[in-house]
């Protein structure tokens, strides 16, 4: 009877604001530059960002190195990001909770460790990037569109990255950020390579390429931030739906060159800022190419004229030598798979979590198979990562009420997160594991013990 | 074009022919293919023989004893052989300019005509006659006369033959049917003659049913190597002008049977003539001046096992050539004057591989190739190199014919290219390998059955002196050149930057990598030095991450170096000396320099080192880290080692620790005695 009425964690307010708009007494609501959700009248709007406000100036004064990060009540938390001078981001999450019967009643016991502050906060400077990825920043669309195109701007922006990305949950992966590399073999990757700077020499125009199969990264051009906030883009925002209408529209029709490019028009491209090859961050034109499951992104700077026949030209270059690539990598996949999966996942009983801060390569075993991991581990992992970070290199071991062995290590970068479901393991046992786990999976990494 | 020759022809004239006297009414001139000389009989040897050649230059004067019909030295010069009769050779000696006295040989068929006759190697003569084929051997030459010993006959119908010095191949016509034509190959080795099996070649190019009126001459069959094999190509005619005139090659298999792999497409009609240079087929053709080459392995469409082979490129006429007179010129100037030679004259005459004569002109030339106006020529630089690779000196051209494509930036072919460059490599190799085998196992006989062919064989080492390193430093002046001038980016033509650089290099890499070749050092060298000229760090990243880049020392230590610049340069660095397996000490080095001395020490404990490594060096860095926790624990690990090795906390004096005990005790106090642990 205990869990008839429950609730999960979730977003109740997100909003952005200047703190030195509206200084004056009646003015307030000239500090919104974005609330969500919209509906919400403007008394309730201006209370709340007036004591978003007042809690970071108050904060200030304790804390001279950075700013107020979370505000934790019983049923909200409520945390805080400054991308830009004065410029702040707030999001409110409801805690989830669980109604059970006492003697007076349902009483709702609020899961106060279901909800993470780096989880949080991570969610809202992956939100930051991505419309830097677009907007450069919010001081520069200030500039250059005034107050109310800012307004605008983000008004279709944050929304529609909340519709897309699940704001009020995540784990570890959510905190790294990173990229998943596609394992391949030398040979594969340098046709790979070759076949875009072979397209980056027949259109010197181009700045940077990338390409990626389905969801990994094989190989960018443009720097590790760039790279991090265009991976997420594709991953969240701009494939997943494309995937869906690609299959629809594959069947029928022959596909012209367009259907092979992402976005709507004869030229479609998406503007995107990003630090060009002397390190200054500057406007381009992103062109997204996808053909059986590989993508590649190129950009020309907004300069350059996009035509139907540059499209044309490209399609006619990269269509036969990137299906060749993709059909086979698509074949190193399978065989891979079909290899590994007797050896690999099967008798293993561990699951690991890998980032390495220097390349944003992430791995893991943790996601995306059939059964997972209890939320607790992770929410375990995220704690143990607030500790990892205190230190420049450790290990950590903890085990979980469910008798879950997690074990962390970190060093020179790099951090690592095992999950040993053992019951009745001792330390030693655990300890022996993972050492056995670290030489046969990342042999060929240098950890610090 | 004009028939005086194109200035961008693939082939020209050796610069000095050999001049010999031209044909006239006292002079007959005989050329002789196996010594490849000419000889210029006047009134019948009563006036002088004259021989030229190359490095052979001689007269010498003889009885006229009727008309001669054709004369050659055995190849060592010992003996004169003269055809005067329609079945007889007189055999003379021949020494220092004085013809002796000989003896005749007729031919031992009964009624047989002598078609001509062929020294086949020094003491070995052969009689070719419309009944067969004799074969003799000198005997003995003494000062007054030759003595011949008959070795063996072979008895066949034969109109007429050709005879290849190059290849020792005697090939007789010894029928032919409507449209085809029998020939008969035999092949000479000194002392020994061998009949191989016949075979048919087909005559006319047209539709076969009514080729009646076309036959198949001497003129029209040449035999010579191509790519190590013994080939004869047999020029056919079409029966109607409509249809364009074939090269048929039949090339000799394992099993010493000629069978036709290749057709050359000739498209035109007329005389031709055919030169086989460096296994290049280059078919000259009168009506229009100009001359084809052909080059088998370029391939075609097959039909019937048989490939059809196009012209490389399009038909050039010869270089120019002028000849030098200076007796002609009148004595008033006295610069001579030079006469440009009418090409493709109808006096020409064209013997193998590459002998050109003019007998009116008294002319002997041998025909070269001039590859470079080949490859300005060729359009698709992809088949131009794998035609250079099977050429014979054409290495440099080859690499700068690479080193053109990548500076116009033509890299879709430089991926092929790149690719027949290291096929051919790695065959070379493989010969190399096989051949230090052999000799490893002592066994000499190993690949006589495979003909030796050797082309261009370009070495990373080429690629990189003579393209890859050019383009960096092209680069590199570029990048200073836009340093000093901004405003004139992009207005430059010609644009190499380092990501260029890249770009070929690992298309390099790849193509290498394909077929199996270790890369060398140099050219990682070279990526990442250009990666990091354009500040492209984090690509660099990706190709480690890939291997795309080999695991070395010097390799770490360049990264290792980078750190400056590039944070994740030290874990990149450690990855690799971890991976390398070999490199305990190093790692060990660049964790003490980053102070991180606990790690180290774990490390060093880990893979076997806690025992020997020097304590001083650890010391030394834990108190430089000023973290006196560190530099406790780093102590003690020492001060525990030295009980268990020597019994006592104390520092061996050679290890020079005093300064740290001192460090310690002003630290932490005396220092404590353990007492002898379990080791």
């Amino acid at each position: 009877m205990s869990g008839e009425n429950s609730s999960e964690p979730k977003l109740l307010h997100l909003f952005i604001f200047n703190a030195n708009f509206g200084q004056k007494e009646g003015h307030e609501h000239e500090k919104i530059l974005f609330y969500h959700p919209s509906s919400t009248d403007i008394d309730t709007q201006v209370r709340h960002v007036g004591l978003a406000e007042a809690i970071t100036r108050f904060s200030r004064t304790f804390k001279k190195d950075g700013d107020c990060e979370a505000v934790h009540t019983q049923k909200t938390r409520q945390v805080f990001y400054q991308p830009e001078s004065d410029m702040w981001m707030v999001m409110t999450v409801g805690i989830g909770w669980i109604s059970k019967m006492r003697e007076s009643g349902p009483v709702r016991e609020y899961q106060s460790e279901g909800v993470q502050d780096v989880i949080l906060r991570a969610r809202l400077i992956s939100l930051y990037h991505s419309f830097t990825l677009q907007h450069a920043s919010f001081a520069s669309v200030l500039t250059s569109a005034g107050l109310q195109g800012l307004r605008s701007t983000l008004n279709t922006f944050v929304n529609s990255y909340v519709s897309s990305v699940d704001m009020s949950s995540g784990d570890i992966l959510a905190v790294w950020s990173g990229v998943s590399f596609l394992p391949l073999d030398r040979q594969t990757f340098l046709r790979i390579h070759c076949c875009l700077s072979l397209l980056q020499s027949s259109f010197p125009n181009i700045s940077h390429t990338a390409f990626f199969y389905n969801h990994h990264v094989v190989w960018c051009g443009l720097s590790l931030e760039d790279l991090r906030s265009l991976s997420r883009y594709l991953n969240d925002q701009l494939l997943p739906g494309r995937l869906e209408t690609s299959f629809q529209s594959s069947s029928s029709a022959p596909t012209s060159y367009l259907s092979r490019f992402v976005g709507i028009g004869v030229t479609p491209s998406i503007h995107i800022y990003a630090c060009s090859e002397d390190g200054d961050l500057q406007s381009y034109n992103l062109l997204v190419y996808t053909l059986a499951g590989a993508t590649v992104c190129l950009t020309l700077p907004e300069r350059e004229a996009l035509t139907p026949s540059l499209y044309e030209k490209i399609d006619r270059l990269l269509e036969a030598k990137v299906s060749q690539l993709a059909s086979d990598i698509g074949e190193q996949i399978n065989k891979k798979s079909s290899s590994g999966t007797s050896s690999d996942s099967g008798s293993s009983s561990f699951r690991y979590v890998y980032h390495n801060h220097m390349n944003l390569a992430t791995k893991t075993t943790v996601h995306g198979t059939n059964q997972s991991l209890p939320a607790e581990v992770m929410k375990t992992i995220g704690d143990m990562h607030i500790d990892m970070k205190k230190c420049s290199s450790g290990e950590l071991v903890v085990k979980t009420s469910q008798d879950h062995w997690v074990v962390g290590r970190s060093g020179d970068g790099r951090e690592f997160y095992v999950v040993v479901s053992h019951k009745n393991a001792n330390l030693v046992e655990v300890t022996d594991e993972v050492n056995r786990m670290c030489a046969s999976h990342f042999s060929n990494i240098f950890m610090i013990e | 074009m004009d028939h005086l020759g194109d200035q961008n022809g693939y082939l020209e004239l050796s610069q000095n022919p050999i001049r010999f006297e031209p044909v006239s009414k006292v002079t007959n001139v005989f050329f002789d293919d196996t010594s490849k000389e000419v000889l210029s009989v006047r009134g019948g040897g009563t006036l002088g023989v004259v021989v030229r050649g190359i490095g052979r230059d001689h007269t010498f004067r003889m009885g006229d004893r009727g008309p001669i019909s054709c004369l050659k030295f055995s190849p060592d010069h010992s003996v004169l052989a003269v055809q005067r009769s329609k079945n007889a050779v007189e055999l003379l000696t021949y020494s220092e300019g004085e013809v002796g006295p000989g003896s005749v040989q007729e031919c031992r068929a009964k009624g047989a005509n002598l078609l001509g006759f062929i020294w086949t190697h020094n003491d070995d003569l052969v009689l070719v006659t419309d009944h067969g084929v004799e074969f003799y051997q000198i005997q003995h030459v003494a000062k007054d006369r030759v003595t011949i010993r008959h070795i063996r006959s072979y008895s066949l119908t034969c109109s007429w033959f050709v005879w290849s010095t190059e290849c020792s191949l005697l090939l007789l016509c010894i029928g032919s049917a409507p449209t085809t034509t029998t020939l008969q190959p035999f092949i000479f080795k000194p002392g020994q003659s061998n009949k191989l099996t016949k075979f048919e070649v087909e005559v006319s190019s047209g539709s076969g049913s009514h080729s009646s009126g076309v036959t198949l001459g001497e003129r029209d069959v040449c035999v010579g190597t191509i790519y190590g094999l013994v080939s004869s190509c047999v020029l056919r005619h079409p029966s109607t002008p409509t249809v364009a005139a074939h090269l048929d090659v039949y090339t000799q298999n394992k099993d010493g049977l000629f069978k036709r792999n290749h057709i050359c497409r000739l498209e035109l009609t007329g005389r031709f003539a055919v030169n086989i240079i460096d296994s290049l087929i280059i078919v000259h053709h009168q009506a229009s001046k100009t001359s084809l080459l052909f080059d088998i392995l370029l391939g075609g469409e097959v039909s019937s096992g048989v490939t059809s082979v196009y012209p490389i490129t399009v038909p050039r006429s010869i270089q120019p050539f002028s000849l030098v007179e200076p007796e002609a010129v009148p004595s008033t100037t006295s610069q001579p004057i030079s006469l440009p030679c009418e090409l493709y004259a109808p006096t020409w005459v064209v013997f193998q591989p590459d002998i050109v004569i003019d007998a009116r002109l008294g002319c002997m030339w041998h025909l070269r190739l001039c590859l470079d106006f080949l490859a300005n020529a060729v359009e698709d630089k992809s088949q131009l190199v794998d035609c250079l690779l099977r050429r014979k000196q054409a290495k440099p051209l080859v690499l700068s014919v690479v080193r053109q494509v990548v500076e116009s930036g033509q890299l879709a072919s430089l991926g092929q290219i790149f690719d027949k460059i290291n096929i051919a490599y790695r065959q070379h190799l493989n010969t190399v390998l096989q051949s230090q085998m052999g000799e490893s196992v002592s066994a000499p006989m190993v690949s006589t059955s495979v003909p030796e062919r050797r082309g261009v064989v370009i070495e990373q080492a080429d690629m990189y002196s003579s393209v890859l390193a050019p383009l960096m430093e092209e680069a590199e002046k570029e990048e200073a050149r836009q340093k000093e001038n901004p405003s004139h980016k992009g207005g430059c033509e010609k644009n190499v930057s380092p990501r260029i650089v890249v770009g070929v290099v690992i298309e390099y890499t790849r193509s290498l990598g394909a077929v199996g070749v270790t890369v060398q050092h140099f050219l990682y060298e070279l990526v990442i030095n250009a990666l990091v000229r354009a500040h492209q760090f984090y690509q660099l990243h990706q190709l480690l991450q890939y291997h795309v880049l080999a695991d070395s020392k010097p390799l770490a230590c360049l990264l290792l170096s980078l750190v400056g610049v590039y944070s994740a340069g030290q874990q990149l660095s450690l990855d690799m000396l971890c991976r390398l397996n070999t490199a305990h000490d190093e790692i060990i080095e660049v964790l003490l320099s980053q102070h991180q001395v606990t790690p180290a020490l774990r490390y060093a404990r880990s893979v076997g080192l806690g025992e020997t490594v020097s304590a001083r060096k650890f010391l030394e860095a834990a108190m430089v880290s000023g973290n006196p926790q560190v530099f406790y624990s780093t102590f003690t690990f020492f001060v525990l080692r030295n009980t268990r090795l020597r019994g006592s906390a104390t520092f061996a004096k050679g290890e020079h620790c005093d300064v740290y005990v001192e460090h310690y005790k002003k630290l932490f106090g005396d220092v404590p005695e353990y007492g002898t642990l379990q080791s």
